[in-house]
């Protein structure tokens, strides 16, 4: 039980150094707010900073910041002009959504392949291993802008951005339903591409060493199915370290969405994270990093908890 | 790379199957393959006939850059030294009878076979090569001056006898820009990945071998760095210092890279700090630091040579996205990020200006994935290529 | 196990159901919910009592694509966003004039005006039949409230110079109310330009809390031909056709809904024009302009505006002191050559601020100071400028090279194919140009603070409709953020201080004339062009018309065909 509070603090303090650095190091950022265009003078925009409390010192500023934290408040967005959390409401739902759904297909078929090339040693095995290193090689947004040439722009099947098109509020529920499904198929089909190919060269190797194991061996000498001595025993020993990966590589999928989101108009996070670092807008850099800091952590805990789940011998021992 | 002895018998004679020795004295690389040693074999006779033909074909614009009259001095330099360089491998090797002699401890040498067993990794390896030789020689091999702008009325060419690959925006030839691009790009990766792996080989085998506080510490910060999107951080961090500059990219990638470094040799060095040798080496009063040098960092580099491998990869794609967001490398530089960002405006009529430059990442880090892969598998005999 | 393994793939359906479940448009938190909420309840409860009569011409939904947000919303008091503002003055608030396709001031929420014999009262007349989009009048009070928070610097008013020649205001009744004023040139465009706020929503704002009052984006009560009906962040922005718009002004917009969609990515955007996912792409990239051409899936717009790309020379630096220098290096950049071919011909060669849409404009200007390498050449040579070491970049006598860093912003892509091109064409005449990029944020601190940290840098500027060029060339304010060039000319000073007073502009037109020669004399900048603004447009909309005025001037005609109407509209069968 104190290994858990220890973890729980240890984890605490993470981001709560996270949230200090980050407060520090964009208070360091050269350039202000963009405060531009005709007529907006120096004393214009030196009110400006007056009115949102920008004169006081990094310290203080810190200090209210803090508080505002601990209470809920997380201020207002310069840029938006409304509150923080608001602004994370709108579009958190459309981060989690596009990579939740690239997170569980990228794995879902990367073990489905990886498992498959381990099975079919050979010219499956090296077909299939190409392709996806084909892929695994290629930078997101090419993928991404090379898939709304082809098939947005040249075959017209899919849209090019966009969370839902213009008539959504008059669709009817199946309607919306598949109208969404019809906006997600190109984002998610530029981030799983890219990422299966790590998940499916972790499995094969994982399964083949399995494979190779006494056990398994032992359960053919036995006379088991191939089916039942791959799946049943196999591929359970062989999903230990995938499951890890899994938890860690939930902030591969929120990074790689600022460039995917960015170029398929998407409304999510990593843009809001990306225009807010332009703009210099405080309150959401914060709001936004400390909310990523959170999820990482989180996610890293259920690493752990789904490796200590997967294999009885691990509790906590990890640290 | 194999490094037996086998066959020195027949290379006394002159080599097998009666190759004469001043073949293999001007050839080189035949004396290798001759003896078994296809790896190395290829490899030198691969670059040598590549230098040469380069040598031959653009023999003025060589001459002009050693002489300084244009630019590329450097890269005429390297060309004329990797030239004379294999060469006197080869006169050497012809007269010393036998094989060169690596000595090779025995966990490394496993690598070389397996690694040599592995056609994928071979074929990365000789393609990240060729791509290192591209990017030295891009002065001398590029058509055109990659900043030379031609008449904006005929510019967006498409690809033609003139211009294999085209030309972009403000009329600049694009297979030019891709070569120096590769400089660019290549340079960038493997700096940050050199800077990367040192900084974090060190940290963390020091962390892993001595424990208690420093430990600890380091930890939280890999943890703490780890814990924030690369991107996102990278965004912030270049946007902290506003002028993105060569070195600052270097800098920033190298210096987000070497936790995940750090973390492994961690593992690593924790598991060979309680083996024989170390203890050994402790218990006869050795300091803690030669045993960090001599002992622990050789015996756990492994897994920091993989990661390597695929951070190249990974960080040629990082660039382009930070170059395709626009706080990446500056003009006039041509990256192969910066290439595909600009090109995009274009993208509906001028394909080449995205695709080639699409395509050359995705080779390179197709190389640098497959050499990776081939590490692993080869450090790991389990790894499961033996099968 | 293998139902473990399919366990992650039915997941994706329910996250799916989630987020559609999930997908109303928030609700606002915190302090200022009720505000929001309670205007948006009223605006439903009055919209619902207007009779609406949509006659077969009526309907449809036309989307707007564009790159970026609307900063700052529907705030007048505090936008400095071009499309922001334009949305205000034309969709969801109103200004008291409007000017015509001439630019002469015409009646909008002002029915008439009169100016007192001496120039100095102006006394508006308010139409009787405007309401706020809730129901209340539009009211000489609402105007008072606008000039004092307006002219209140707690507000942080976009523009102060429109008001320095006011002093005071007075409401004479519900819909009159007179200004007091120095005379001054064009004195109608301030109220071309300032959209009346609501006082019954607003006037309980604390003037320094307006500008981040979630009236501007969440719920902003307009009295324009469109109002407000939601807002995605970063996403879109939903207007639907005001049926109470006063008839004489037109009456209700000939389209139902009205969206501005977001697409951050230029090539997306022209993607989703062509697949008519977006009928009218605003500000698009003049290198998208030829796929359109070639595409024959859509049409292009393009109109001569109020913008200038320029090279600014910081004067202050030894090397640039010389206005001789300064006119050697606009002749050694081809700007023809840029606006046929960046530019695609929609633009025109620029030679001073005063853009060709301006009455003031002086045509004969425009052809001064060609391309000619050559004489460029020549002129450097004759200043003292030689190349004395043979490294292809001319020195002066003290072996100074001439040498600059030429900022800009990488984010723009046209200004950094444009830092290219002029290295490569000041290389020619022996002057070495470093483009150097820096990100948006540190490049306008770098060239507005005061250490001036640039030798010269490229930029795009909007300049208004009265032009002004106080802030950038009159000495009194060198060091002002805005003096670029850190000019000091006597001669340009009293030109500038001459033409502000002038109210005729019969009288001021000879003037004007003197002030662009001195400008091309001077070359404080090196102008480059007036690019048009490009828009492209889907076989969708007709009606489209667009001037210098803006993109939306005409927004309320434009109509959606009934047999192009693709969207089902909520409310409508």
């Amino acid at each position: 039980m104190r290994r858990v509070a220890k973890g729980v603090l240890y984890k605490l303090s993470l981001v709560a150094g996270v949230a200090t650095l980050l407060f520090y190091a964009v208070d360091l950022m050269p350039g202000d707010a963009p405060c531009f265009g005709p007529g907006m003078t120096r004393e214009v925009c030196a009110q400006i900073a007056t009115n949102r409390g920008l004169d006081e010192s990094v310290h203080a500023r810190y200090a209210t910041w803090v508080v505002g934290a601990l209470t809920g408040d997380f201020g207002d967005s310069h840029r938006q002009s409304r509150p923080v959390l608001d602004l994370i409401g709108e579009l958190l739902p459309n981060t989690l959504l596009l990579s939740g759904l690239a997170l569980v297909l990228a794995f879902g078929l990367g073990i489905l392949f990886g498992v498959i090339q381990a099975t079919r040693p050979g010219w499956v095995d090296g077909a299939l291993g190409t392709v996806l290193l084909f892929f695994y090689s290629m930078p997101a947004f090419w993928l991404a802008l090379m898939l709304i040439l082809v098939l947005s722009q040249g075959l017209g099947l899919f849209p090019a951005a966009g969370v839902t098109s213009v008539d959504y509020d008059a669709l009817s529920g199946p309607g919306r339903l598949l109208d969404r499904l019809h906006h997600l198929v190109l984002p998610v089909a530029a981030l799983t591409l890219v990422s299966m190919g790590g998940v499916a060269r972790y499995t094969r190797d994982s399964m083949l060493e399995v494979l190779g194991l006494d056990y398994i061996r032992a359960a053919r000498a036995r006379g088991l199915s191939e089916r039942t001595v791959v799946y049943r025993h196999g591929l359970r020993s062989a999903l230990l370290p995938i499951v890890t990966q899994l938890g860690l590589s939930l902030p591969f999928l929120f990074s790689g969405a600022v460039l995917v989101e960015a170029v398929f108009g998407w409304p999510g996070m990593g843009r809001l994270m990306y225009d807010s670092v332009a703009a210099r807008d405080m309150p959401v850099i914060m709001g936004t990093g400390l909310m990523f800091a959170v999820i990482v952590v989180l996610s890293n805990a259920l690493a752990d908890a789904l490796y200590a789940l997967a294999d009885p011998r691990v509790r906590y021992e990890r640290d | 790379m194999s490094v037996t002895d086998r066959g020195t018998a027949r290379d006394r004679r002159g080599g097998p199957h009666g190759t004469p020795r001043w073949a293999v004295a001007l050839i080189p690389g035949l004396g290798d393959l001759r003896s078994g040693r296809p790896l190395t074999g290829w490899a030198l006779l691969g670059t040598w006939a590549f230098l040469l033909f380069v040598l031959l074909t653009r023999s003025g614009r060589v001459a002009a850059a050693l002489s300084g009259e244009v630019s590329g001095r450097g890269a005429a330099l390297a060309l004329v030294t990797g030239l004379a360089l294999v060469w006197s491998l080869a006169l050497y090797s012809s007269g010393r009878s036998g094989a060169r002699t690596v000595r090779m401890s025995v966990p490394w040498r496993g690598l070389a076979r397996r690694f040599a067993a592995n056609r994928g990794a071979v074929l990365g390896a000789f393609l990240l090569m060729g791509l290192g030789w591209v990017a030295v020689l891009a002065p001398i091999l590029a058509p055109a001056d990659p900043l030379a702008t031609g008449p904006l009325t005929d510019r967006l060419q498409g690809p033609s006898a003139a211009h294999l690959l085209g030309t972009d925006e403000i009329n600049r030839d694009v297979l030019s820009r891709l070569l120096h691009g590769a400089r660019v790009s290549l340079g960038i990766a493997f700096l940050a990945v050199a800077l990367a792996s040192t900084l974090g080989t060190l940290l963390g085998a020091a962390a892993g071998y001595l424990g208690g506080w420093l430990d600890r510490a380091l930890m939280a910060v890999v943890d703490t760095v780890l814990s924030v999107p690369r991107l996102v951080l990278l965004i912030v961090l270049v946007g902290a210092v506003g002028r993105p500059s060569l070195l600052l990219l270097v800098l920033v990638l190298g210096l987000t890279q070497w936790p995940q470094t750090a973390r492994l040799i961690r593992a690593e060095a924790l598991s060979v700090r309680d083996r024989e040798f170390v203890r050994a080496a402790e218990a006869l009063g050795f300091s803690r630091t030669r045993v960090l040098f001599r002992h622990v960092i050789p015996n756990s580099l492994g897994p920091v040579i993989v990661a390597a491998a695929l951070g190249v990869g990974n960080t040629i794609i990082l660039e382009a996205g930070l170059s395709f967001l626009g706080v990446g490398v500056q003009p006039p530089h041509p990256s192969w990020g910066v290439m595909i960002a600009r090109g995009r405006e274009h993208i509906h009529t001028a394909w080449w200006l995205t695709t080639f430059a699409g395509l050359a990442i995705v080779l390179t880090v197709i190389a640098a994935n497959m050499v990776g892969d081939g590490l692993r598998q080869g450090l790991d005999p389990r790894a499961g290529d033996d099968r | 196990m293998t139902r473990r393994l399919r366990n992650p793939l039915s997941a994706a359906p329910t996250l799916l159901l989630l987020a559609a479940c999930a997908d109303e448009p928030r609700e606002p938190v915190g302090a200022t919910a009720a505000f929001c909420q309670d205007a948006l309840a009223r605006v439903e409860q009055y919209m619902a009592t207007v009779p609406s009569s949509p006659s077969d011409s009526h309907g449809g939904t036309v989307v707007v694509g564009a790159t970026a947000e609307l900063d700052g919303g529907m705030m007048g008091l505090t936008t400095s966003d071009y499309n922001a503002h334009q949305h205000q003055v034309f969709l969801n608030l109103m200004t008291l004039v409007r000017y015509d396709d001439r630019l002469e001031p015409e009646p909008y929420l002002a029915d008439s005006w009169e100016w007192s014999g001496d120039g100095t009262e102006l006394t508006f007349h308010l139409r009787d039949d405007v309401y706020w989009h809730d129901g209340t009048p539009t009211t000489a009070p609402d105007v008072e409230f606008t000039y004092l928070r307006a002219t209140d610097p707690a507000t942080t008013f976009a523009n102060p110079t429109y008001f320095e020649a006011y002093e005071g205001v007075e409401v004479l009744d519900d819909f009159t109310v007179r200004f007091h004023v120095r005379p001054h040139a064009q004195p109608l465009d301030t109220w071309r330009a300032v959209p009346i706020m609501p006082a019954h929503l607003l006037s309980e704002v604390p003037a320094e809390e307006l500008r981040d009052h979630p009236y501007g984006t969440v719920c902003p009560v307009g009295n324009g031909p469109f109002r407000f009906s939601s807002h995605r962040p970063s996403e879109s922005w939903t207007f639907a056709a005001n049926p109470a718009f006063p008839q004489a002004l037109g009456g209700r917009p000939s389209v139902d809904r009205y969206v501005y969609r977001i697409v951050p990515d230029p090539s997306t955007l022209l993607t989703e024009l062509l697949n008519e996912d977006v009928d009218v792409y605003v500000s698009m990239r003049p290198d998208q302009a030829g796929t359109i051409e070639t595409s024959g899936r859509a049409r292009l717009l393009n109109f001569p505006a109020r913008d200038y790309t320029f090279i600014a020379w910081n004067s202050s630096r030894p090397a640039f002191a010389d206005p001789a220098l300064r006119r050697a290096l606009t002749m050694a950049l081809d700007r023809q050559g840029m606006v046929d071919g960046l530019l695609g011909g929609r633009g025109a060669v620029a030679n001073s601020g005063v853009p060709p849409v301006h009455w003031a404009f002086d045509p004969d200007n425009a052809s001064a100071l060609p391309y000619d390498p050559a004489r460029a050449a020549g002129m450097l040579s004759s200043l003292g400028w030689e190349d004395r070491d043979g490294d292809g970049v001319r020195e002066d006598a003290e072996g100074q090279r001439l040498s600059f860093a030429l900022k800009f912003n990488p984010e723009s892509e046209l200004r950094q194919t444009l830092a290219e091109l002029s290295q490569a064409q000041f290389a020619s005449v022996g002057v070495e140009a470093i483009p150097t990029g820096v990100e948006f944020s540190q490049f306008l601190r770098d060239i507005l603070g005061s250490d001036r940290n640039y030798d010269a840098f490229l930029l795009t500027y909007s300049t208004d409709f009265r032009v002004d060029d106080r802030d950038l060339f009159h000495s009194g304010s060198s060091d002002a953020g805005y003096a670029w060039s850190r000019t000091r000319n006597p001669g340009i000073d009293r030109l500038i201080d001459t033409l502000q007073t002038i109210v005729d502009q019969e009288e001021a037109l000879p003037v004007w004339r003197e002030y662009q020669a001195a400008v091309l004399e001077e070359q404080p900048f090196s102008y480059l062009f007036y690019p048009d603004r490009i828009v492209g447009l889907s076989a969708r909309v007709q009606d489209v018309t667009m001037d210098a005025r803006g993109e939306w001037v005409a927004v309320r005609d434009w109509t959606i065909p009934r047999d192009r109407r693709k969207y089902a509209t909520p409310g409508r069968p």
